[in-house]
């Protein structure tokens, strides 16, 4: 499963950026976002850029798993048929979108309706990416993967990393938004969700879980380490985000100020979700 | 005319000498590890009590398995590159110039069939050997058979032939690929799954 590192990348990476994409964009493109005199002037662009780096990130790494990267440009030859066509297909879409958000926003032009129009496009884009991506995986070859805990988990990735990204983004700001109190709440939950998502669809024992039928792939299955590291990251990142939400606005466990405490649980929530992936990539067996 | 070459492959006749295995490394000249067709050991059951008489309760056979061409090649499905094409005769070859190398059709494919050749960088499987079977040549692998428990042809003819069986434990449920392949299942095969068999040379394939 190390040696699926690429995909592990690619596929967090891009999910982090949809989840920021919508829970840092939602409030600033839908919400009516932030004064200017609170240091927000220049958020859309910052989290658009933000987005744009981290797809570029996740596709860069993504050719660490071809073999022959260079013949990549054929990729959208069976969009007919293949997943994989589709799911670059939609990343394109949204990095598309997100180019033109940027421009806009650079520029500062284009009507306020239009804005959000282009906004809700590029949401629908980024699920139908992270979608397209869960949909790939599920083969009824490998059983494993053939359930709604792929896509269900998928997406969970991406509301855990956009949430407690988007905490750390706003907390940045001098004069935090009005709704960032209510955000870190909402963040919560997201990281306590991703928690029982990783209890109630483990391998093996979860809602979806499956006995490997007949076959003739190898036995893979899970690490039970990697499980357990996942379940701890992100039991500790849901603790540090209640002790945030918990206090009020003074220092955190009288250590840390909140910007740095909600980066700590970001972390603790990325490492669980990578955890996660290569738990997933080790699932069907394969040879080397 | 040929509209779907199949393979017809007898369980009851096969050995496990894998000369069909080590015919197709040395017509296809293969490097070490890379095997297009393989032969699995399927192996389960132990010693049951009888009353008072412990009998032996042993299930073994073979299984050789390559690239079934299948009707329905999810493999070539999920190609991103379009790398992987059907004949007009059935046969399913991959164009190792076109593949990027993403394996994904490796995931794909239910009988494990693409293996990835680390020369090339590239998956590889079974041709049905083409060239062969288009000057009216057999497969290396049937031709290589001391025991007869391979042969090959048209599907519908090796149906007629052979009968309707496409599955025996632990191979995957066929409706996932239709695969071109007709079995005649070895006697313990209904018992496999019973007796908690499994492939017992994973070292091998």
């Amino acid at each position: 499963m190390a040696g699926e590192w690429s995909l592990v990348a690619f596929t967090v990476i891009g999910q982090l950026a949809v989840g920021i994409y919508l829970f840092i964009g939602g409030p600033l493109f839908l919400f009516g976002g932030m004064s200017a005199g609170s240091g927000g002037a220049g958020a859309r662009l910052t989290l658009v850029l933000a987005v744009l780096g981290f797809m570029a990130a996740a596709t860069v790494l993504s050719l660490f798993h071809l073999y022959h990267p260079v013949r990549a440009y054929k990729i959208f030859s069976n969009i007919g048929t293949s997943w994989l066509s589709r799911e670059i297909l939609f990343e394109l879409v949204f990095v598309g979108i997100a180019v033109l958000l940027g421009f806009f926003e650079w520029q500062r032009t284009g009507s306020p309706a239009f804005i959000t129009a282009l906004f809700v496009l590029g949401g629908l884009a980024g699920l139908l990416f992270i979608l397209s991506m869960s949909r790939l995986y599920m083969l009824p070859a490998v059983p494993a993967w053939n359930s709604p805990s792929t896509p269900i988990s998928f997406l969970l990735t991406s509301v855990v990393l956009g949430a407690a990204a988007s905490t750390v983004f706003f907390g940045m700001f001098t004069d935090p938004p009005p709704f960032y109190r209510p955000l870190l709440a909402v963040t919560l939950v997201s990281v306590v969700a991703g928690l029982a998502g990783a209890v109630l669809l483990a391998p093996g024992h979860g809602l979806f879980g499956v006995k490997p039928g007949p076959s003739l792939r190898p036995p893979g299955g899970g690490s039970s380490a990697l499980h357990a590291a996942r379940l701890s990251a992100l039991l500790a990142g849901a603790a540090l985000l209640a002790v945030v939400v918990a206090s009020k606005d003074g220092p955190v466990l009288g250590v840390a100020e909140p910007p740095a405490v909600l980066l700590a649980a970001f972390f603790l929530a990325a490492s669980g979700e990578i955890s996660g992936r290569f738990l997933f990539y080790g699932l069907p067996g394969r040879r080397p | 005319m040929v509209t779907q070459y199949a393979f017809f492959f007898d369980a009851s006749a096969c050995t496990g000498c894998k000369a069909c295995q080590m015919a197709c490394k040395d017509r296809n000249d293969l490097e070490t590890g890379l095997l297009w067709r393989r032969v699995y050991e399927v192996a389960g059951g132990g010693w049951e009590k009888r009353g008072e008489v412990w009998v032996p309760s042993v299930v073994a056979y073979n299984i050789s398995m390559a690239c079934n061409h299948c009707e329905k090649p999810v493999c070539a499905f999920s190609c991103p590159v379009k790398a992987i094409g059907k004949r007009d005769d059935g046969i399913v070859l991959i164009e190792t110039e076109r593949c990027i190398g993403c394996r994904y059709c490796e995931w794909a494919c239910p009988y494990n069939a693409i293996r990835f050749n680390a020369t090339t960088n590239t998956v590889s499987k079974c041709h049905f050997c083409y060239d062969a079977v288009d000057a009216g040549e057999p497969p290396a692998c049937v031709a290589a058979c001391p025991l007869r428990a391979l042969d090959f042809g048209d599907l519908a003819e090796m149906r007629k032939k052979y009968g309707n069986v496409r599955q025996l434990f632990p191979l995957p449920e066929p409706s996932q690929a239709e695969p071109a392949l007709v079995i005649k299942p070895h006697r313990d095969a209904d018992k496999a799954a019973a007796k908690a068999a499994e492939v017992a040379n994973w070292e091998e394939v």
